[in-house]
């Protein structure tokens, strides 16, 4: 009987232990439009940035990926990443009338009725934050008709969503994401930040964006958290 | 009682060790692989566009304790040392001290202090959160920020008329933070200069500023009588914009700056060029089937061709 007991506590103790080895990281994936001289510039920047920052117990993989057509966003992207980040162009139908897109490298239109589930991404627990680093991309609804982005990644349980109310440049859109993502991860201070005091200090350095970056969502979530201070 | 495995036993024990660690690697390799048709792709020889320095081996003209000063004679800080990074900007050519006062590991005050001139570029003070406004007239806000711009040393005949501005922190009705930006832009010599700027930001609640930045150019040098005209200037961007294969619709926008190029169109962040006068043009272009904006810089000493921006 003891021998049993004994044999089912090992096999037991063995299969837990398996079961943490297939644990997962956390998945960043930085999509970008090639036709943009700066959106790759802003990709690595992240990806560098972002690798290897923890998350709790776990660890960030930063995918940089290059010129997705939308399919292959809205079925293999989206639905796993726990930060998702697109420097694309974007826009809006009928002069504003309608809803607002981010726009693939093949000029396919990405609405918020297009966003999967978000709730349950790589590593379990919802998407903590999808920032769309385009035009429009952060315009807020104004006809009863309209469904815009920001709707679809919070609908869909996305915690945050940022993106610009207005037009924006491709140098500012990416000097704003590499200073948001420099304080977010603490590396600009050795503490992490919330993503709205984040976003207040970036916008504050780089002022062009200053009122046109939006922040829906919880503002006190974290993208990163429990790293020690290295110096 | 002790229990002594037979050999047969240990080698069922070993036996399953095996299995289960086998199932647990083909698991991992199963749960763990990307079911996505990408790789990571290789990024070893990235340069950052601000990269943290190591702040043992890196020599300041001002040190720690001095930019630390800096911040306390401006500022009313928490009692308690800041943690601290040094900060190399490759695009403006500036290395900063990144301080942070934090507490119960929160940031509550953070800046930035040039590391070579002892000068405060940036506070941000999180203590205090606006939940509601009780400035009753703009004048009253400017008056606020003007303070700072005393505590700051800068003289108001160097800036533009301030523009004020109020916004939200956030789109949250649930964590309302309500914030005024009071803007100054540099000017030399009647002209706007491009990247110099002084910012106040004030919390309308307790009528108090909580940040300010303070980013103005050295410009004594700069030539302000252009060399070529308009419409020259606008020759040579149409031109250039479609050696690059955008097709430009109109010209929306001309005008005469200083700033500091920063060779936009050459496709990866470079260190800004040296400050000059600059035509700046913004023209709606077609690419494909798209239509978006582009701004086209081009030296009004040279006729290069020396920045821009393009909209996404």
């Amino acid at each position: 009987m003891l021998k049993r007991v004994t044999l089912s506590f090992c096999l037991l103790f063995m299969i837990l232990s398996a079961i943490s080895v297939v644990r997962a990281d956390w998945w960043m994936d930085v999509h970008y439009d090639s036709r943009l001289p700066y959106a790759d510039d802003e990709a690595y920047a992240i990806y560098q940035i972002m690798k290897d920052e923890p998350l709790g117990s776990e660890y960030y993989t930063v995918w940089v990926l290059q010129d997705w057509c939308k399919q292959s966003i809205v079925e293999y992207s989206l639905p796993y990443a726990k930060v998702w980040h697109m420097a694309s162009h974007g826009g809006i139908d009928y002069w504003g009338l309608g809803n607002n897109f981010l726009l693939t490298h093949y000029d396919e239109k990405i609405y918020g009725g297009d966003v999967p589930d978000l709730s349950n991404v790589h590593g379990g627990g919802a998407m903590i934050l999808a920032f769309a680093s385009a035009c429009i991309s952060g315009a807020s609804k104004f006809w009863p008709w309209q469904y815009m982005l920001y709707q679809g990644f919070l609908d869909k349980g996305a915690l945050a969503y940022m993106g610009y109310k207005d037009q924006v440049g491709d140098y500012d859109a990416y000097r704003f994401a590499y200073y948001f993502y420099l304080y977010a991860s603490g590396d600009a201070t050795g503490y992490s930040m919330s993503i709205g005091d984040a976003k207040s200090v970036a916008e504050q350095l780089v002022p062009s964006v200053k009122d046109n970056i939006q922040l829906y969502g919880n503002p006190y979530v974290m993208i990163v958290y429990g790293e020690t201070w290295e110096y | 009682m002790t229990w002594r495995p037979s050999l047969k036993t240990s080698l069922i024990i070993v036996v399953a060790v095996l299995i289960v660690a086998t199932i647990a690697l083909v698991g991992a390799q199963i749960f763990n692989s990307n079911p996505r048709p990408y790789e990571k792709p290789p990024v070893t020889d990235y340069v950052l566009p601000i990269k943290a320095l190591p702040p043992n081996g890196t020599t300041t003209k001002v040190d720690l304790e001095k930019a630390v000063e800096m911040v306390k004679n401006i500022w009313d800080v928490p009692s308690q040392e800041p943690s601290a990074k040094i900060l190399q900007d490759t695009i403006e050519g500036r290395v900063y001290w990144s301080l942070a006062w934090a507490s119960n590991g929160r940031v509550v005050v953070t800046s930035l202090v040039d590391a070579d001139t002892g000068e405060v570029v940036f506070v941000r003070d999180f203590r205090y959160t606006a939940k509601a406004d009780n400035i009753g007239d703009m004048k009253d806000v400017v008056a606020l920020a003007k303070e700072v711009l005393k505590r700051l040393g800068i003289r108001e005949e160097f800036l533009s008329e301030p523009f004020v501005r109020r916004y939200r922190g956030h789109q949250d009705e649930l964590h309302e933070d309500i914030l005024y930006d009071v803007e100054w832009g540099q000017l030399y010599k009647g002209l706007p200069v491009l990247g110099g700027y002084v910012a106040v930001t004030i919390n309308p609640e307790l009528k108090r500023p909580v940040g300010f930045v303070v980013k103005l150019v050295d410009v004594r040098e700069v030539d302000v009588n252009p060399h070529i005209s308009k419409d020259e200037a606008i020759k040579i961007a149409e031109e250039f914009l479609r050696s690059r294969g955008y097709r430009p619709l109109k010209v929306t926008d001309v005008n005469l700056a200083i700033g500091r190029p920063n060779y936009y169109w050459e496709g990866t962040p470079k260190l800004m060029g040296a400050p000059t006068l600059l035509w700046v043009m913004k023209f709606e272009v077609a690419m494909g089937s798209l239509t978006t904006q582009a701004n086209v810089q081009v030296d009004a000493h040279s006729g290069e061709v020396v920045g821009g921006d393009l909209y996404r």
